[in-house]
């Protein structure tokens, strides 16, 4: 059990730093893509991009680690809630005493209900809402503008520009 | 470069993620670009730092993530927000500007 969770964790953290380490060179790669469009060398661009970046050892292992912490609960509650399910239903079926057969339908449940919401949270965080309505620093914005379209950083910094 | 760039405010980034897309779905090269667009360089927004950002909300169900193509035909991640994160930002949104409101009243009385 513990070798088999372990395995899962193992695999599912090399998944997780994989796509870590694709998306954070995406993001180095179009960004030195833009300046080489703008006439600066190859060489040159990947530095910047770089620089720009920050310190691209201490990202990645952050965002493994923040990932790594989130999908491993769900792996290990999946897996509990399941087992129980399973083991609920072999009780069910192979038991002939009536107690037992309720523990097997208690275990029954918690798993399918443990499923369920693990389900129903990874699925909430998915619900999307509609795009589009909503513009930056126009109209609809829940940042509120004064009447000079100016957001309320604006409005402090050119307070303190007044002085 | 500007020399009186401001540093973020905690939880200030949160913010501009969650506003950059409340417009449309964005990889996080998209979002990076649009901050530093919106904020005209302003404040110090280290790209890097966004993504540690994302997970965090990504974690707490403010936004969702999925891999699609870029404009440039190659795999990204693209971010969207969902219902929670739309909350979130309304929240944070009056949050900001009511300290904001505070602030400049004690600013105006000393």
């Amino acid at each position: 059990m513990k070798n088999f969770l372990e395995l899962i964790s193992r695999s599912r953290k090399a998944s997780i730093e994989n796509e870590v380490h694709e998306e954070l060179q995406f993001h180095i790669d179009t960004q030195a893509s833009d300046y080489t469009s703008l006439g600066i060398t190859p060489e040159e661009s990947r530095v910047l991009a770089e620089a720009r970046f920050g310190d691209v050892e201490r990202i990645r292992s952050e965002c493994i680690r923040i990932s790594t912490r989130n999908t491993l609960l769900t792996w290990v509650l999946t897996f509990v809630f399941l087992m129980s399910l399973v083991v609920g239903l072999l009780v069910r079926a192979l038991s002939t005493e009536v107690n037992v057969t309720r523990v097997g339908t208690v275990m029954t449940m918690i798993g399918g209900l443990g499923i369920l919401l693990v389900y129903a949270k990874r699925a909430g965080s998915m619900v999307l809402t509609q795009s589009g309505s909503v513009r930056l620093g126009l109209d609809n914005s829940p940042v509120s503008f004064d009447e000079q379209g100016r957001t309320p950083f604006e409005r402090v910094k050119s307070w303190q520009e007044g002085q | 470069m500007r020399a009186n760039r401001t540093d973020l405010m905690q939880g200030t980034l949160e913010l501009l993620i969650l506003k950059t897309l409340s417009r449309e779905q964005m990889h996080g090269y998209g979002i990076a670009q649009r901050i530093h667009q919106a904020v005209d360089d302003l404040l110090k927004v280290e790209d890097g730092s966004l993504y540690p950002a994302l997970y965090r909300m990504e974690e707490r169900g403010w936004i969702a993530s999925e891999w699609g193509v870029s404009e440039n035909n190659r795999r990204a991640k693209f971010y969207k927000l969902t219902k929670t994160g739309r909350k979130q930002l309304a929240d944070q949104s009056m949050n900001w500007e009511r300290i904001s409101r505070a602030v400049m009243r004690v600013l105006e009385a000393t």
